[in-house]
């Protein structure tokens, strides 16, 4: 799989759009995770995940075949993430605006079902509360097991900067954690709670 | 020893060294709000383990190549603009340099004012009356077809460049609007 994958990149790298399919064929639910993890929308998530593959095709040429491509392209991705989360904070909404976010489940068993979106809904509440780079430190070490230097490399930070930022979101988390564990109700009226107020 | 050293220890990955490891698990046996922080951790860490990665929609790949063939001839029109103005600005600043050359030659060529003034009525009327010429040839020259053509022989002309033109238009639409251009290209 690895020397297909390489001449994948050997031939996309020459502008050849049908190996960058298949590159695309094969990392479009790591990349989709990452958006959607970030951005908590699976529209947003789509668009974002499309827009990265976009970008990634046009700078092949700039691409380091010594460095792997998912990071690569992982790191494409948050860059491009975090940029979208800073402009959506300066852009007012409006209560018409807000999405209703519908998770997709593919179990049979409906309390299955319920539980898996509940699960989904705490994990996006949770992200929600970290900054944008916070976010993306967070998403890169716990879903895609990243090393402090591949984070560093992927958000253009020295280590211990991403240990700190780390350290922090741990915090922010377990602080939101423990006033959802003393309020269960703290996460309904997140989610129902308009911008305006 | 400090709090807050203990909160850091709560959250590192590092590994502690035991002496560390001992003076936190003594910690937490007096401190509350540490094992809470702890056990909050603890759940948030489980809960992220225990979600997997979110597929896209089926039909991702297909939908990246249909915006991939979008954005080539968005890029492709925009290149083609950029390269009709670029032709149009050269010839505009063509024509008024050379404008500006002749009109400076004809102006030296005349000693005063009122000499140039007399000429340009002159040739303004030298084209009146031209044109006038001309009007009265082609009025001829229509009359004469009309007589000598037959109807039907127009109206086949006529006809058949109006099948030409549209058949140019239809090209024109589908090289520009329906990316028949690119497809080509791509094949």
């Amino acid at each position: 799989m690895q020397d297909v994958e390489t001449q994948w990149l050997i031939n996309a790298r020459s502008g050849d759009a049908q190996s960058f399919g298949r590159l695309v064929d094969a990392y479009q639910t790591p990349v989709y995770n990452l958006c959607y993890r970030m951005l908590g929308d699976h529209y947003e998530a789509e668009d974002a995940a499309q827009e990265v593959f976009l970008r990634a095709y046009k700078s092949m040429d700039r691409y380091d075949p010594q460095r792997p491509f998912s990071t690569w392209i992982l790191s494409i991705a948050a860059h491009y993430c975090i940029d979208l989360i800073r402009k959506r904070r300066m852009k007012p909404v409006s209560i018409d605006e807000l999405p209703y976010q519908q998770i997709t489940d593919h179990s049979p068993q409906p309390e299955t079902a319920l539980s898996n979106r509940e699960r989904e809904e705490q994990v996006r509440v949770l992200l929600d509360s970290l900054s944008a780079d916070d976010r993306a430190a967070v998403v890169m070490r716990y879903w895609y097991d990243f090393s402090y230097e591949e984070i560093a490399a992927a958000l253009n930070l020295s280590v211990s900067a991403v240990k700190s930022r780390l350290h922090r979101a741990r915090q922010t988390l377990a602080d939101r954690w423990t006033k959802h564990s003393l309020n269960p109700q703290s996460l309904e009226r997140t989610r129902n709670e308009s911008p305006a107020f | 020893m400090n709090h807050q050293l203990f909160e850091e220890w709560l959250l590192t990955e590092e590994p502690l060294s035991s002496d560390q490891a001992e003076a936190l698990a003594s910690h937490l046996t007096t401190c509350e709000s540490c094992r809470r922080v702890s056990a909050a951790w603890s759940e948030v860490e489980h809960l992220f383990h225990a979600t997997t990665f979110v597929d896209p929609a089926a039909g991702f790949a297909d939908r990246w190549q249909n915006r991939l063939a979008a954005q080539n001839l968005y890029e492709l029109q925009k290149r083609q603009r950029r390269q009709s103005w670029a032709i149009f600005g050269i010839t505009a600043v063509s024509a008024i340099i050379l404008f500006i050359l002749m009109l400076a030659r004809v102006l030296a060529s005349f000693d005063n004012v009122t000499e140039l003034f007399v000429y340009w009525v002159g040739q303004m009327t030298a084209l009146l009356s031209d044109a006038s010429l001309i009007q009265e040839i082609s009025l001829v020259l229509i009359k004469t077809g009309i007589t000598v053509v037959p109807f039907s022989t127009w109206m086949i002309i006529l006809s058949t460049l109006i099948v030409l033109c549209l058949l140019w238009i239809f090209s024109l639409q589908r090289i520009y609007f329906r990316g028949g251009l690119f497809n080509e290209a791509n094949h």
